[in-house]
């Protein structure tokens, strides 16, 4: 064979080799761009999913009287029961902010559940808080304050309720089906009623209470017995508040989680807030 | 004489051409790999740039926000806090426009505009972002903000 000949097939080879390796060099760089590319995208998306959740918190706390306090171990909500105009003027306050949102997000999907917004969630414990309208409890998004935590990884609930225009009578146990003594998943219940001046009239302390069964507690005023605050403890380890007065009650609520390392914070259930970019197909819900 | 015939059959030869072309083609090969992985290399650095310029400019419009200086239109105070606080790399411009609703209708209301707004950005490779803000009155969401701000290396 001709030297001319196996040098051309060498050459040949090697031509070859290196278009190979450029054209995969290519692609890789290629595909980093496009993670990169992807990587500013969430990067610019989770900081918008945060500013919303601000401004709904914000809205949430101005428009219903909301307050939150929390410690390194606990989180407590005080808010005025039953406040039906707080509520409506929540959800109007809400709709027109979405609509803002709408107008000026550039490229950006985003997705608020506007019927879900009662809800928010005690991070990193993922314990649900909401105005709910439990069936046979409190009926009323206005006059019920309802905990879903799913298990009871806390140390106890705390109720704290300032009566206005109302005389205290008694602190009642209806039903005492989840106390159990020496229960050893069980968790507490910490009630403090107090009079229109903030004096205590009343503290109570129920413990051992098992997070799969059920309780009624009620706090009786001087009106009629269909009227009272009443307080349910549902399986799961739910807690329950409603107010069956249309006289206001001041209601602070919330957990004391015992010793813990971070201290609780709020955040939204997923898929509440939704926003998408459809050209690099980033999301967070 | 002779050295100069031997000078001249040393470099002439078969082998030394052979050897040269390698040697070109290996340099040429080099430069065409380096160009492709300098490349990328390049857009990473502007990548990274860009996302920390963007988290810079975010936390601190966020910080600002927290700390109720955007809600009360403090523009100096504003200022102040970005050039502080924004890493001496960029330059930044922020306008803040205010909106006010009737009957779900939005109009703008205002404008402001801080920092180096001179600069003509046309040909500028900016980071950009926004954050929007509220102000309240009793209960109900007076009006409604957005601070957009623009960023590019200096």
């Amino acid at each position: 064979m001709k030297k001319g000949f196996v040098f051309s097939v060498i050459v040949l080879l090697a031509g070859l080799t290196f278009l190979g390796f450029s054209s995969f060099l290519k692609q890789n760089s290629t595909g980093q761009y496009e993670g990169s590319e992807s990587f500013v995208m969430a990067n610019r998306i989770d900081y918008k999913y945060e500013n919303i959740g601000d401004n709904i918190l914000d809205i949430m706390i101005h428009g219903t009287g909301l307050s939150i306090d929390a410690g390194t171990d606990y989180i407590y909500f005080t808010e005025n029961l039953p406040d039906k105009e707080s509520q409506i003027n929540f959800y109007t306050s809400l709709n027109k902010y979405v609509l803002f949102l709408e107008e000026h997000t550039d490229a950006l999907d985003i997705n608020v559940n506007v019927n879900d917004m009662n809800k928010i969630v005690i991070g990193p414990y993922d314990i649900n808080f909401w105005h709910s309208n439990a069936p046979g409890r409190g009926n009323k998004l206005n006059n019920t304050i309802e905990y879903s935590p799913g298990n009871a990884e806390f140390e106890s609930y705390v109720v704290d309720v300032t009566l206005q225009n109302q005389t205290f009578e008694d602190i009642v146990v209806e039903d005492d089906s989840c106390m159990i003594p020496g229960d050893p998943d069980g968790f507490c219940l910490n009630i403090i009623v107090r009079n229109s001046v903030k004096i205590p009239e009343q503290t109570v302390q129920y413990c051992d209470l098992d997070p799969n069964l059920s309780c009624e507690i009620v706090i009786e005023t001087s009106g009629a017995a269909d009227k009272d605050v009443h307080i349910f403890i549902e399986p799961y380890a739910r807690m329950i508040l409603v107010n069956n007065n249309s006289v206001q009650v001041e209601a602070t609520s919330g957990i004391d989680f015992g010793s813990t390392e971070i201290t609780p914070y709020i955040k939204y259930p997923e898929g509440f807030i939704t926003i998408r970019d459809n050209k690099t197909r980033v999301e967070k819900r | 004489m002779e050295k100069s015939q031997s000078y001249t059959s040393k470099y002439t030869g078969k082998g030394f051409v052979f050897s040269l072309d390698a040697f070109l083609a290996l340099i040429i090969a080099f430069l065409f790999i380096g160009l492709i992985v300098y490349n990328p290399f390049e857009e990473n650095k502007n990548v990274i740039a860009r996302i920390e310029g963007q988290r810079q400019a975010n936390d601190l419009l966020d910080l600002m926000d927290r700390k109720e200086i955007l809600g009360d239109l403090d523009l100096d105070r504003i200022e102040q806090e970005m050039d502080s606080a924004l890493s001496e790399q960029y330059d930044w411009t922020i306008t803040i426009t205010e909106y006010t609703e009737e009957s779900t209708l939005f109009s703008k209301t205002g404008t402001s505009s801080i920092g180096n707004t001179a600069e003509d950005l046309s040909e500028k490779d900016v980071i950009k972002g926004n954050r929007i803000f509220l102000s309240f009155d009793g209960k109900e969401i007076d009006k409604y903000y957005v601070a957009e701000y623009w960023l590019w290396l200096k």
